[in-house]
């Protein structure tokens, strides 16, 4: 390390380390904010099937918290308003045989 | 007392008449027993996101009220016992109670900290 260092300087030192970021994702990591913790006045309710509905994929399955960055408490919120909007035929329970 | 809404579905073939006599009659129960309906909104024909009882449509209908936890049982056992009810849904509305929690804590924060009384009455001079 000392050797490789003292001949590349800093130039190289960058590319390196890209490529061992890049043995998992490539890209820069953005961190993704919870929506509902940026909006506080927002609130999760499950008679609003078209905020709901960005949560929701096309066949009805609801988004993981690591696709969209919801924090953990507001995606418990999520699946329970979502579960909620099922039971009224406001969402899909699933849209396979629909 | 405590803030409820219920959404109940109603069949799409119900003639309008008997649509909003179903509607009184959920407001007549909640007050019969002392509760307090807020509001009782029709929104009308939807198309169901899926059928129920073979029907692919339905009349939404939203209660929101305040009342007692006996009056909710009552109501759902109506509405269970009602033919041209398809589906209905009672959730107890917490939205309301959070925010009159929080506002209270908020002045007691700003309160506590003394020296914001003084900046303010720097500002002042």
């Amino acid at each position: 390390m000392p050797m490789r260092g003292g001949k590349s300087a800093g130039r190289r030192t960058r590319p390196a380390g890209d490529d061992k970021t890049a043995f998992r994702r490539r890209g820069p990591v953005r961190r993704k904010v919870c929506r509902f913790c940026a909006d506080k006045d927002s609130r999760i309710d499950y008679k609003d099937t078209r905020a709901l509905s960005s949560f929701v994929t096309e066949r009805g399955k609801i988004v993981p918290s690591r696709i969209t960055g919801n924090c953990a408490k507001h995606q418990r919120e999520l699946t329970m308003a979502v579960k909620r909007a099922r039971a009224v035929a406001l969402l899909p329970f699933s849209t396979v045989n629909v | 007392m405590h803030r409820y809404e219920t959404l109940f579905i109603l069949h799409p073939d119900l003639p309008e008449a008997q649509v909003r006599e179903t509607i009184d009659r959920v407001r007549r129960l909640i007050e019969g027993m002392e509760g307090q309906v807020a509001e009782l909104q029709d929104w009308g024909m939807r198309d169901l996101a899926y059928p129920i009882r073979k029907q692919p449509r339905g009349t939404y209908v939203l209660a929101q009220y305040s009342a007692r936890p006996d009056v909710v049982k009552e109501l759902e056992r109506t509405l269970k016992l009602a033919d041209e009810v398809l589906r209905f849904i009672s959730v107890r509305a917490a939205e309301m109670r959070t925010t009159t929690k929080r506002a209270p804590r908020r002045p007691r924060s700003t309160a506590a900290a003394e020296p914001s009384e003084a900046p303010a009455a720097e500002r002042g001079s």
